[in-house]
């Protein structure tokens, strides 16, 4: 759960109004968030946005005015360009900009990946254009690396996920195991700054790998197998929670992706499938549609057992797709569509009553036992 | 002590680090763009001259953006060249092509590797099939990466002229491993666009 700083300032009053946290330990608190917040703020964002900028206009320039500067120039150009954004960059670092230090290794992989399209565009080279981002995403991967520069390593990740999907996208049947090593060598340089918005960003190209590569598995095979994998992440993550978080705290964050992910391969099946191959192909669509929205029931169960409000929310979000996915596909006839619904409302109201049952029994059971 | 020697006393162990990483990183990717640079220009200078008539598919289409399309007679591998090897799903092949009496060049052959014997008259390109392709069911539209001619910004106007009034020819330099590269055009046996190597 993210709490922002305004809310726990308003909560800190109300604590110490009610006596629960002492005047001594709130400051020392709103101390403690207050040295937290060094980590750079808004002008590290807003410098790692110039750089990108800085070098996207580099590349336009360079393109725009490609015929008044000879080759060699142009070369020079970009190579000095490199060499002085690393320059820049060692001289930032040195007076402990550190955020415009990263901006500087940022500006300086954008002109490395500009230098190879224009190097290609120079030589009129028509290769196979996945190689062309490949060999960007390593320079990127080796100065996010080296240099333990989070931007560069948020742009090698980035550029890996487009470096795979124009691979992928030339074969319909192609897995492409060349991502991992790749992916694995920007989470080992992760793993080194610690970083954690990069984790979720891994965490997010992993998954849209997954989900690519069970998808170009032929037939439902992939699907299946997809559903499977999310499922065994949310099941592993809902009942074995103490012993992953021992391991590292990620259990709820194994919880939410395991959802998604199994959600997606459901999805597909239910109704992406389904309008492709026309709409008799899947005759078993309210069994899919009572599955699915039965596993969302159980990921809200988890969600609000663990206090998880991420799968919560995604839950929430899943169920209602589903039920206006469901509307629109029809189940038979809109009649049947009706049945259906009416049924698994009947079952939900069920459901809820049992729960208000059941925590008015534990409620009373602790009543007893105080 | 030199100067350098005081400057390098002065820098913290961390920065050094840093500043050795940062170098490291630059001559990485220059040394790679510059590995580019010299292996485009060493086929460009001493690969084999081949001229190639260019093919305009749709000249109403035929620019985008800053480059020309160029499609080649050669683009298109006829079912009988295809089916001597049983080649499934290959991202790479070799096509032989052959100069004709008219001094036209026509493929061949497809193969797996580089033919090792090939007469005079003879030479392979590497080539890619296009998006969707497969070498096994001829015929089969293949890229060369000589594919794309690129012009300067609005400039596109006279060579598209050009393809419609004179029959347009790129000159292709093809090295010992078959990889080709444009070195420039032609119109009419005449240079129009040459190529600096720098």
């Amino acid at each position: 759960m993210i709490i922002t700083q305004a809310r726990l300032q308003a909560d800190l009053k109300r604590w110490q109004s009610e006596g629960w946290v002492s005047d001594a330990g709130a400051t020392a608190i709103l101390r403690d968030l207050a040295q937290r917040n060094r980590s750079p703020g808004l002008y590290g964002a807003l410098a790692v946005l110039g750089a990108v900028l800085l070098g996207v206009a580099a590349m336009s320039f360079v393109a725009a005015h490609w015929d008044s500067l000879s080759k060699l120039s142009r070369l020079a150009l970009l190579g000095g360009g490199i060499g002085a954004s690393y320059a820049a960059a060692f001289e930032l670092f040195r007076r402990r900009l550190d955020p415009f230090a990263h901006s500087a290794v940022l500006a300086g992989i954008a002109l490395f990946g500009a230098s190879i399209m224009l190097i290609a565009q120079m030589y009129h080279m028509d290769g196979n254009p996945p190689d062309a981002v490949w060999l960007w995403s390593l320079g990127a991967l080796a100065a996010g690396v080296l240099l333990r520069s989070n931007p560069t390593l948020a742009a090698s990740v980035v550029l890996i996920c487009v470096w795979s999907g124009m691979t992928v996208e030339q074969d319909s049947k192609l897995i492409h195991w060349g991502f991992l090593p790749m992916w694995g060598a920007a989470a080992a340089g992760v793993a080194n700054t610690r970083w954690r918005a990069g984790k979720h960003l891994l965490a997010l190209a992993l998954s849209g790998w997954l989900i690519v590569s069970c998808l170009q598995i032929e037939r439902e095979t992939g699907r299946y197998l997809l559903v499977a994998i999310g499922l065994a992440m949310a099941v592993a993550a809902a009942l074995r929670a103490d012993v992953i978080d021992r391991w590292r705290p990620i259990s709820a964050t194994l919880l939410a992706y395991g959802m998604v992910l199994a959600y997606i391969g459901l999805f597909v099946i239910q109704f992406v499938d389904r309008a492709w191959s026309g709409s008799a192909r899947e005759p078993h669509l309210w069994l899919w549609g009572s599955t699915t929205l039965t596993l969302l029931i159980a990921a809200m169960a988890a969600g609000w057992r663990t206090g998880n409000g991420r799968v919560l929310w995604l839950a929430y979000a899943g169920f209602s797709l589903e039920i206006i996915a469901l509307y629109v596909a029809k189940i038979g006839s809109l009649l049947g569509t009706s049945a259906f619904f009416f049924l698994m409302g009947v079952l939900v109201i069920a459901l809820a009553t049992l729960a208000y049952r059941m925590r008015t029994e534990t409620v009373g059971q602790r009543e007893v036992m105080s | 002590m030199t100067i350098f020697e005081n400057i390098c006393s002065s820098v913290p162990a961390a920065l050094k680090t840093r500043g050795a990483a940062l170098l490291a990183v630059a001559t990485l990717q220059l040394a790679t763009l510059g590995f580019i640079v010299a292996d485009r220009i060493r086929l460009l200078k001493t690969g084999r001259e081949i001229i190639l008539p260019i093919v305009p598919v749709d000249p109403r289409d035929l620019f985008k953006g800053d480059y020309v399309q160029l499609g080649f007679p050669i683009s298109t591998i006829p079912a009988t060249a295809t089916t001597g090897e049983d080649m499934p799903r290959l991202k790479q092949a070799y096509v032989t092509i052959e100069q004709q009496p008219d001094a036209s060049w026509l493929a061949v052959a497809v193969s797996a590797r580089r033919p090792a014997t090939m007469a005079a008259n003879q030479t392979a390109l590497q080539a890619r099939p296009a998006q969707w392709s497969d070498w096994s069911h001829g015929p089969v539209r293949v890229r060369y990466g000589i594919e794309r001619y690129y012009v300067p910004e609005g400039t596109g106007g006279d060579l598209e002229k050009l393809a419609r009034e004179k029959k347009l020819s790129a000159i292709v330099a093809v090295d010992a491993k078959g990889r080709a590269a444009i070195k420039g055009l032609s119109a009419d046996g005449k240079r129009v666009y040459d190529e600096p190597l720098f």
